[in-house]
């Protein structure tokens, strides 16, 4: 059929003549459907299918049409929102004059789903129907009876009606119908209080009488509603009342265990799971099949039990029977529920414990997984009491064949408190087995081991010194690291200082340096609790200064790592507290130097470890993690031990490079040593006071300068950047920019500097707001202070104490150097030509040059611009058109011709060429000739020479 | 009517199970055993008894075997084949199949070992074998016309089953040897609720409460497991059929999860053939088995091989099943002599061993040499696990069952007698169900069900269909008998009366009826009838201010006066009877059946005494009740009579 369109009007008009003429027939009932459900129907022809289906209700001469009738009608509700009133009110109509209760039940569903759908009318709901359900439950049909118990919570009954309504049912002779009642009764529970403890009582004893039931569902609703209104009836007592009523549900549960449906039993331990309290003979006598003796002399445990025939007989072995039991989705229940009641006591979780072991046995993966999830919450409320007696059970479950259950007890192992060594030692060499069984585990299982050594870092300063003997080189002198059992045991070793400081001694030394090749996979491992550069300086400090004991900085790491890991290490407040440096006496300066040139002389050893790792990142990020150290130095004025350092770390970084060239990342670190050099010699001139200050301020103008450029440099010169990288260059330029401001400046260089600074401050904004990276402390002071800044202009004295003071809030980060990080570069190569082979020219007539050029990593937003310089002055630009050259953006490739115009009138001149990239417009335009650049260049190749020499000589 | 129960053995003691019962006519014998223990003629159970005139056929209506065990089956061949019985045998399929391996088994021992008399042939076996029909679980089978049984899963060993039967309304279980907790390779013991007349259960265990199953299995591996880690040999002395199973799937299980792989051996045989039976028998095995079975066989065992002799002494590790299970010679014997010398080895041994073995002597302390004969002797350094692994259920079990089917007699066989009598007291004082243990050839007598059928009215069946159910308060009748100290607090009962509503009628030599009440009147064609207590007597009121008595005369005064004294009877008596539900219906007060009014005939029949103040004024109570709740009237009255009714209020 053809939804009528509106605009066809008298084609609408036909089906709404026929409906509002012809009674209603089955065969039109879809067709009805179709135009209620088509949302272009229009409104006028709904009403008129409503009015239609309404008298058909009231009148209509075929009964079997009324159920699709009202199903229609409420399709039609709910599709037409305005109508639902008018629906709810004419179905409400009808149904309180049908005759046949199934009628009756369905206009009742078609009530509740209108109102269901329209909010205004939910509320009408409440109550109005209370005698019209009650007198239909008491139809003759069951199944409609069951349907309305089912779904009595839909028509708005009233609590007390549907109590009554459920209680009486359940003594319904059909078993469906008292499994509804049950089932209504426990819902009744969970949305209703009752404050008549007389009704709770009630509804208890009679779901107690149906624990006996011969229906196996019942027998299950019954179990549901004593566990939920018994724990209502418990909240009524006091004192021992409630005890022993808390006993008694217990009890009656326990005595469905032995129920040989399977359903039941499931269902029993799932009720026992939410126990709430129960007296600990009970609890205790629920693992012994044996009546114990408690139980033996105070026969008369409860004493309002009910009909049930109660003794500890029913209680005894309760769990144990579930454990054993023939089914799996019994057993899992039971280790389930064995996590309530394990919190309840901890004596009880003892005697459990042995229990769940066996279940560690368990043929189903299920089952094993369960009881190993509990003894995980277990361990966690410290109720997991582990006896050398489990140990070959609970550790066999980590060689068991299934990943999963060799994760799950690796989880317990993190979270246990193991009470002696031999414990201790049985656990490692239980985890140095599944290391060697299963080595794809290894990373899972040195972070257990790395824990396990956190928290036991007594027991395992001792273990560690009675196998150190297997760390050590054999005496042929070969390390046997590759060895799962050795990787194991340097994990725990190095593991065990984190914990207190008085073990720092006893781990011998060399563990620190052995661990340093392992340091990759250790830190993959560890990468939770601590970052890579954490753990290599770590390890770095154990290695050296052990005597010192790792006291304050080693100590502040490892606190950190056991707190919330790297996070908080990189935050600068922790920096700044490990070097108190605001009245550093002379002796304090004295040892943080000496701390600092250590590690330096230890990392020129571990770099050489280091070569073994392809990796080149890892160890630049150890550099990055040391350098970033070093800023306190810097601000505490040891501006010369400092560039010492850097120094150090720039030859290192060079030896390095002659390892693997080429290496962007390499390239990028190199340059952000520079930059660091320039911004601690920067630095040193604010140190001290303003008159010093003032003295020096040419060489200060240098530095500056050289320090902008090489920011410049990095910025233009590395593409892939991550976001927060980027954002810390920025930070670093406005910190240059801001030193510049403070060097008592005005005029128009200020200007300048403040506009620049306004930019960059602008480029962190976007940063912020597109990628959400938050800026840093200094960016935010600076931010704040930005319009202060405008209005010192000018003041002299007071702006630099000023900045001064939101410098202090700077501190260096750390580069996470992505992989997709690319370096900008460019080669020129002028065949043929040296001194001795120079290209002839023709004074005053431009020349042209046959330049090879090859260019890395540039992309078309690039602008390069060839740069030729003669002598210091004359200079001239060629734009550089990427089209000219072929290749794709990674390598490009060219022979390019370049003219060379101003031709000197000389016998010979040398011309220097190199490639520059323009920069980011932040970049203020610096002043450039014309026909050139409109920014400051960044050069990405190295200059070359070119020679020439005049034609006019060969002529002669 | 009555159940007889003829116990011919396992009575009082463990071995040659049979019992003859005869229930509504029909007589059964359960189980054909023998007994292990002795070679002369209580070996058998004494046939005799059940048909003193020798002619079997015609005394029993049928055999049923409850499996294969030779307690259980092994007379069964000389009874049919030698004394004659040629009625109908049941059991179930598995227990046909292996019946006669163990039969034949037996036979051999005895007459090629032993050079016994032989007491059946091969023949004998075969022939006794073609006249079982095989059962399967829950089918019920029609014996004949009146008498039916059922199987039911028992665990024990594979096939096991408890039967029920059933002859017009009585009915029994018969359980055989059965087992609560399930196995690795069986599962526990399955039963319907059943009404039931008589139990009879198997009391093995009579006493014993078994812990958890599971620290026997983790002893068990973990003894072989440490051995075998250490370079040992062991050695698993077993029966063929059931322990070996259920130890080899542990351990098959261990290995599997453990990835070990070390060799485990089985001894060319019985085993193996018995494990071709079980892979076939799927059906009869625990859930876990049955879930595998979907995957793989469980009977497959991935790291089992077979053993070749010639590897008794090769070097390494291994496990290695071997019967008979108490070493009592054959291969178990011949493997011990080579492994036991070593202190790396390990030796396991079943929990029972028959006096006389080696077994039994490796039980008996640790002897550290074993004198195989006169010239024989081994050297015993090996180390000796016990097993204790137990297919019979413990007195826990047994309760536990006994509770679930709730009896209403319990006969207890397949046990030792003071045992019995021990649990036979538990019964009957914990669960409360007459409990017998008779001696062998001892007849127990008990009362049978009888049901009559009756028609029910069509007032009755209309009454029945709509629910009809009534809310009472009422002092619970349970639990609060033994504890007088507590409160006895009433709670909300529900009943439903359509159930009690019915009467039952038996018209001469018409069948019974159930009628409606209401119909009864009509049925007895007798008017009803009440019994009708009255009694009326004064109220007591002081007047506090006495009204003039002009009023007394007036109509309208006079019932309002009526009316207040009404209304203060109410308010005081709800006060005092809480519990009661005190109707108010403006002439008169209503609790249950009791009326209270204001008397308004001055000749009231049922007037007694006079007013204190007789004359004016006076106002009398009219109470009326029926004489089912003389006590409450009676008790209200009282109260009443107590009462002072000042006007007004």
């Amino acid at each position: 059929m053809e939804p009528p369109s509106a605009s066809s009007g008298e084609r609408s008009l036909d089906p709404l003549t026929s409906f509002t003429s012809i009674p209603l027939a089955r065969h039109n009932l879809a067709s009805l459907r179709s135009l209620v459900i088509n949302p272009s129907t229009p409104i006028s022809l709904v009403t008129s299918i409503f009015e239609a289906l309404s008298r058909h209700l009231e009148h209509g001469p075929d009964s079997l049409l009324l159920l699709p009738a009202l199903n229609l009608l409420s399709e039609l509700a709910s599709r037409r929102p305005g109508l639902s009133h008018v629906v709810f009110d004419r179905v409400r109509s009808r149904l309180l004059s049908s005759e046949s209760a199934r009628v009756a039940a369905e206009s009742l569903d078609a009530i509740a789903l209108v109102a269901e759908r329209d909010e205004t009318l939910s509320s009408s709901l409440d109550g109005q129907f209370d005698s019209f359900f009650v007198s239909l439950c008491f139809d003759r049909s069951v199944s409609v009876r069951r349907w309305l118990l089912r779904n009595a919570e839909r028509f708005g009954v009233r609590p007390h009606v549907l109590v009554t309504v459920f209680l009486g049912f359940t003594k319904d002779p059909y078993p469906c119908v008292r499994e509804a009642a049950l089932d209504g009764l426990v819902n009744l529970s969970k949305s209703s209080a009752f404050e008549d403890r007389g009704l709770v009582e009630g509804c208890y004893y009679r779901a107690l009488e149906l624990l006996g039931d011969v229906e196996a569902c019942v027998r299950c609703a019954a179990i549901r509603t004593v566990c939920d209104w018994g724990h209502i009836l418990v909240a009524f007592m006091q004192g021992t009342e409630k005890k022993e009523q808390s006993d008694a549900i217990f009890i009656q549960l326990c005595s469905m265990v032995r129920d040989m449906s399977m359903e039941v039993r499931v269902e029993a331990f799932d009720a026992l799971g939410k126990t709430q309290t129960v007296s600990l003979k009970n609890l205790l006598q629920s693992l012994s099949k044996k009546v114990l003796g408690s139980m033996k002399e105070n026969r008369s445990v409860c004493q309002s039990t009910g009909p049930v025939a109660l003794s500890a007989s029913s209680v005894a072995g309760a769990l144990v029977h579930g454990f054993e039991d023939e089914y799996y989705e019994v057993r899992r229940s039971v280790c389930h529920s064995m996590r309530r009641l394990c919190m309840i006591s901890s004596e009880f979780s003892i005697g459990a414990i042995s229990l769940l072991m066996d279940m560690l046995n368990d043929d189903s993966v299920i089952v094993r997984l369960e009881a190993l999830e509990t003894m995980h919450h277990m361990a966690t409320c410290d109720h997991l009491n582990l006896e050398v007696m489990h140990m070959h059970m609970f550790l066999g479950a980590l060689v068991d064949k299934n990943e999963l259950v060799r994760a799950a007890i690796r989880k317990i192992l993190k979270f246990v408190k193991l009470r002696d060594r031999e414990l201790l030692k049985l656990s490692v060499n239980g985890l140095i087995k599944n290391l060697e069984t299963y080595p794809q585990d290894e990373v899972d299982i040195f972070s257990v081991l790395f824990h396990v050594g956190q928290r036991h870092g007594n027991f395992v300063a001792c273990f560690i010194n009675e196998v150190f003997h297997e760390i050590e080189p054999s005496p042929d002198g070969k390390l046997s690291f590759d060895c799962a059992r050795v990787a194991a045991l340097l994990v725990l070793s190095i593991s065990a200082p984190t914990f207190a400081e008085k073990n720092v001694g006893e781990i011998p030394q060399r563990v620190f340096s052995y661990a340093v090749t392992l340091l990759g996979r250790i830190s993959h491992a560890v990468g939770d609790i601590t970052s890579q550069n954490a753990l290599f300086a770590y390890l770095s400090q154990g290695s050296s200064c052990m005597e010192d004991n790792i006291s304050e900085f080693g100590q502040q790491i490892l606190a950190n790592m056991g707190k919330d890991g790297a996070a908080s290490l990189a935050s600068n407040q922790n920096d700044l507290d490990q070097f108190p440096l605001g009245e550093a006496s002379s002796e304090h300066k004295k040892m943080y130097a000496r701390k600092f040139w250590q590690p330096n002389e230890e990392s020129e050893l571990t770099a050489k470890q280091l070569q073994i790792h392809d990796d080149i990142t890892e160890s630049l990020n150890g550099i990055f993690t040391k350098v970033k150290a070093v800023w306190p130095l810097v601000k505490a004025g040891f501006t010369n031990e400092v560039l010492k350092i850097l120094r150090i770390y720039e030859e290192e970084l060079k030896t390095l490079e002659t390892k693997c060239t080429d290496s962007p990342a390499l390239a990028f670190t190199l340059q952000y040593m520079r930059t660091l050099k320039f911004l601690a010699s920067v630095w040193s001139y604010f140190h001290s006071t303003i008159g010093q200050c003032c003295r020096v301020v040419s060489q200060l103008d240098i530095l500056l300068v050289k320090l902008e450029r090489t920011l410049r440099d990095m910025k233009c010169r590395f593409t892939g950047l991550s976001k927060e990288d980027e954002l810390y260059l920025l930070e670093l330029t406005s910190v240059s920019l801001t030193l510049n401001l403070s060097k008592l400046m005005t005029g128009r260089g200020y200007v300048v500097n403040l506009k620049r600074l306004a930019a960059v401050l602008l480029q962190v904004e976007c940063l912020q707001q597109e990628h959400g990276v938050e800026p840093s402390s200094f960016i935010c002071e600076l931010k704040k202070s930005m319009p202060d800044i405008h209005s010192a202009a000018g003041v002299m004295f007071s702006l630099p104490h000023f900045l001064r003071k939101m410098l202090d809030a700077f501190s260096l980060k750390q580069f996470e150097l992505s992989r997709t990080l690319q370096n900008l570069s460019a080669e020129i190569t002028v065949p043929d030509n040296d001194s001795e082979n120079p290209i002839h020219f023709i004074h005053g007539l431009p020349v042209g040059i046959q330049l090879e050029i090859t260019l890395c990593n540039i992309s078309r937003e690039n602008r390069l611009w060839l740069e030729m310089t003669m002598g210091k002055e004359s200079k001239q630009f060629i734009f550089l058109d990427l089209k000219l050259f072929g290749g794709s953006n990674d390598l490009k490739k060219g022979t390019y011709f370049a003219t060379y115009y101003k031709t000197p009138k000389a016998v010979s001149f040398t011309l220097k060429v190199c490639i520059g990239v323009e920069c980011f417009p932040e970049e203020i335009y610096a002043g450039m000739p014309s026909g050139g650049p409109k920014r400051e260049l960044t050069y990405l190749s190295p200059e070359r020479e070119v020679y020439f020499s005049a034609k006019s000589q060969k002529l002669t | 009517m009555a159940i007889d129960c003829l116990v011919l053995g396992a009575g009082q003691e463990v071995g040659k199970s049979c019992a003859v019962v005869t229930i509504g006519g029909k007589r059964i014998m359960f189980d054909c055993g023998m007994h292990m223990g002795y070679l002369d003629r209580r070996r058998y159970p004494d046939f005799s008894r059940a048909a003193p005139d020798g002619d079997f056929t015609g005394a029993l209506d049928c055999i049923v075997i409850t499996h294969f065990h030779l307690d259980h089956v092994g007379a069964l061949p000389y009874f049919t084949e030698v004394c004659g019985y040629r009625g109908p045998i049941y059991m179930t399929f598995p227990t046909k199949a292996l019946a006669p391996l163990m039969l034949e088994d037996y036979r051999k021992v005895m007459v090629e070992r032993r050079g016994e008399e032989e007491q059946f042939t091969a023949e004998h076996i075969a022939a006794c074998m073609k006249k079982v029909i095989a059962v399967d679980l829950k089918q019920t089978v029609q014996v004949d016309s009146e008498l039916q049984i059922r199987a039911y899963y028992a665990g024990h060993v594979i096939g096991a089953a408890m039967f029920y039967a059933k002859v017009g309304d009585s009915a029994l279980v018969y359980t055989g040897d059965y087992n609560m907790t399930p196995d690795r390779h069986l599962g526990a013991a399955q039963i319907d609720r059943l009404h039931l007349d008589l139990l009879i259960t198997e009391s093995t265990y009579a006493t014993t409460v078994r812990d958890s199953k599971y620290t026997r299995e983790r002893e068990f591996l973990m003894a072989v497991h440490k051995c075998v880690a250490g370079g040992g040999k062991v050695l698993i002395p077993t029966f063929a059929l059931g322990r070996a199973q259920e130890l080899c799937m542990l351990l098959d299980d261990y290995w599997e999860r453990m990835n070990l792989n070390v060799p485990i051996y089985f001894s060319a045989g019985l085993t193996i053939q018995a494990n071709m039976y079980y892979k076939m028998l799927i059906n009869w095995t625990s859930q876990k088995v049955k879930e595998t079975y979907v995957t793989r066989n469980p009977f497959d065992f991935k790291n089992v091989r077979n053993f070749d002799r010639s590897m008794i002494n090769s070097p390494g590790p291994c496990v290695l099943f071997a019967t008979p299970g108490m070493i009592s010679g054959g291969f178990s014997l011949e493997v011990f002599k080579n492994w036991a010398p070593s202190e790396i080895n390990l030796v396991t041994l079943p929990g029972y061993c028959v006096a006389g073995t080696i077994g039994h002597k490796l039980m008996s302390g640790k002897p550290t040499k074993i004198d195989l004969d006169k010239d024989t002797q081994i050297d015993v350094r090996c180390q000796i696990h016990q097993l204790s692994f137990s297919p019979h259920t413990d007195a826990k079990g047994i309760m536990d069952l006994v509770k679930f089917l709730s009896p209403k007699h319990v006969i207890l066989v397949h046990g030792e007698k003071p045992k019995m009598a021990s649990l036979k007291g538990k019964i009957e004082s914990e669960l409360g169900i007459p409990c017998y243990d008779p001696a062998n050839n001892e007849n127990v007598s008990v009362p049978s069900t009888h049901f009559v059928k009756a028609c029910a009215s069509d007032a009755f069946v209309r009454s029945s269909l709509s629910p009809n159910f009534k809310f009472s308060r009422r002092i619970g009748e349970y639990g609060f008998s033994h504890s007088g100290d507590t409160e006895v607090r009433p709670y909300l009962q529900v009943r439903d009366e359509r159930v009690a509503e019915g009467i039952v009628v038996i018209e001469g030599n018409k069948a019974a009826k159930v009628i409606h009440q209401d119909e009864l009147p009509n049925f007895l064609r007798k008017e009803r009838h009440e019994v009708k207590f009255a009694y009326c007597f004064p109220a007591h009121s002081t007047k506090k201010n006495e009204e003039p008595d002009h009023n007394f005369t007036d109509g309208l005064q006079c019932s309002s006066r009526q009316c207040s004294l009404l209304r203060a009877l109410l308010c005081e008596l709800s006060k005092e009877f809480r519990q009661e539900e005190i109707q108010d219906f403006g002439e008169y007060i209503k609790v249950e059946s009791l009326h209270v009014a204001v008397c308004s005939t001055d000749q009231c029949p049922y007037r007694v005494g006079d007013h204190p103040l007789s004359g004016r004024g006076s106002m009398f109570l009219c109470c009326s009740w029926l004489a089912g709740d003389e006590q409450l009237a009676w008790k209200l009255i009282s109260t009443i009579k107590t009462l002072d009714l000042g006007l007004p209020l």
